[in-house]
């Protein structure tokens, strides 16, 4: 089934109007028969269905409340996973919205994330089986991130804020028994990192002194669109600098972080906090400036490169001390995203996977059906 | 208990298909191997492929490369390499 297809699909069984009765009359999961709700928490545990932490039950009456507030028929397809013949419905989807611990209102957050990653330049099946162990990382933009209370200020990597915890926790649990990501299966990380248990953050529009990163991803600058945008990355990677100095100074600590790192290629995301981002502004840095400058700095000669990545001496050629390894392969390769609390001189760089351009970020307006005329 | 308590099952629930192994080919002409990309799988390849010649002197070796490791290997190639050998090598070299 192609692309043309899957949408024709969804414009059909979409426009019939529906009740959450009707709804549920067309659920097709099996339905599992016990005596309550604790005991469902240790049956999903006894079937491998969590990530490790105990789920909310995903009964028939939740989950098409959670498909009637979006709009969805159970049997709507959202994405394909070909090289796993798999396929991701909105049934599914709602099912572990509800076991994450989600609100009804967070599922247009998470179908477009699913949609976003089954695009193929995101190639969600290598992102999601790799060593390398990056997880998809959602970013909201819009009037949306208010509206649900995604959090984009203090601690926002961090635990506390219902829809951050639970909406990542969304897309892990639909990679986990969707998709199969089943660690030491089809998910072979070495290491992992915590953001696969769960990885959403909103940006911080009110204290960005640019444009908000959609609307550099293509989305219309239009203050009633909201958008998400999916990066497989890498865990972050945290840029200390308290005394600020001036823009310059900023510019050489990214760098630094970057190049603590022997990733290169792929998109990069720097994500700049409130006390970093007002140095930029008193100093009138445009985005376009600051990637520049992180572009021309984060440079090292391919002989550097190749002994840092532990090559022989023998793989290492004399014109190799020449031959000149930029982490980024272009400016534009660099996301921008303000968030994060007010105090602290903390920004955060997330390296891309180890495959570089082998995957790249996708961004979708949210409830905007772009393939529809 | 008298109230039931359902919940549905957050699984594909697709059983996966069974894939049964081709016949084994009672002579191989041509052997195809499928590079997966990955540095030094090339490396392990020729080296397999030396050893399978040292055996089999009249044997055609055929060398297939994936464009890329972080994807799977397209269609069209697979199909070329079931359409121009007898048997095939793929694995994951590192």
């Amino acid at each position: 089934m192609d692309t043309a297809q899957i949408s024709s699909l969804n414009l059909e069984t979409s426009s019939a109007p529906s009740t959450q009765a009707e709804v549920e009359r067309l659920l097709t999961s099996r339905r599992i028969e016990l005596s309550g709700p604790a005991e469902a928490v240790e049956f999903f545990y006894q079937k491998g269905w969590t990530d490790g932490l105990p789920v909310v039950p995903p009964t028939p009456e939740k989950v098409s409340e959670f498909l009637e507030y979006a709009g969805k028929l159970p049997g709507d397809i959202l994405g394909m996973i070909p090289a796993r013949n798999r396929v991701i419905t909105a049934e599914k989807v709602a099912i572990n919205a509800v076991m994450a611990g989600c609100l009804p209102s967070y599922m247009p957050v998470i179908i477009t994330a699913i949609e976003a990653m089954c695009q193929e330049e995101f190639n969600l099946h290598g992102i999601s089986a790799t060593t390398g162990g990056t997880a998809p990382l959602l970013i909201i933009n819009g009037p949306i991130a208010q509206q649900l209370n995604i959090n984009s200020g203090v601690n926002c990597f961090g635990p506390g804020v219902r829809a951050n915890a639970t909406i990542g926790r969304a897309i892990r649990l639909i990679l986990l028994n969707v998709a199969g990501s089943i660690p030491g299966v089809l998910d072979k990380a070495c290491l992992g990192h915590p953001g696969k248990y769960s990885y959403c953050i909103a940006e911080d529009e009110a204290g960005n002194p640019w444009g908000p990163l959609s609307v550099d991803r293509g989305i219309p600058p239009d203050p009633d669109i909201s958008a998400v945008t999916v990066f497989a990355g890498e865990s972050p990677h945290f840029v200390n600098n308290q005394a600020g100095g001036s823009g310059e100074r900023i510019i050489g600590s990214i760098v630094n972080t970057m190049m603590g790192t022997l990733y290169r290629g792929g998109n990069w995301l720097l994500v700049l906090c409130p006390e970093h981002v007002t140095v930029f502004k008193q100093e009138s840095w445009t985005k376009a400036q600051i990637r520049e400058a992180v572009y021309k700095r984060a440079v090292r000669s391919l002989a550097d490169f190749k002994r840092l990545n532990g090559l022989p001496d023998n793989m290492i050629q004399l014109e190799d001390d020449k031959t000149i390894q930029r982490n980024i392969d272009t400016p534009d390769d660099l996301l921008i995203v303000t968030a994060g609390g007010k105090a602290g001189g903390f920004s955060a760089v997330i390296p891309p996977w180890a495959a570089g351009a082998d995957t790249r970020p996708v961004t979708r307006a949210i409830g905007v059906c772009i393939d529809c005329d | 208990m008298t109230n039931k308590f359902i919940v549905l099952d957050p699984t594909l629930e697709v059983e996966t298909p069974r894939v049964e192994r081709a016949p084994r080919p009672s002579q191989i002409h041509t052997i195809g191997l499928l590079d997966n990309g990955k540095q030094n799988s090339d490396k392990l390849l020729q080296n397999l492929a030396r050893m399978l010649v040292a055996q089999q002197p009249t044997l055609k070796i055929n060398y297939y490369r994936k464009p890329g490791a972080y994807r799977p290997a397209p269609a069209a190639l697979l199909d070329k390499v079931a359409a121009e050998c007898d048997a095939a090598l793929v694995g994951i070299g590192d």
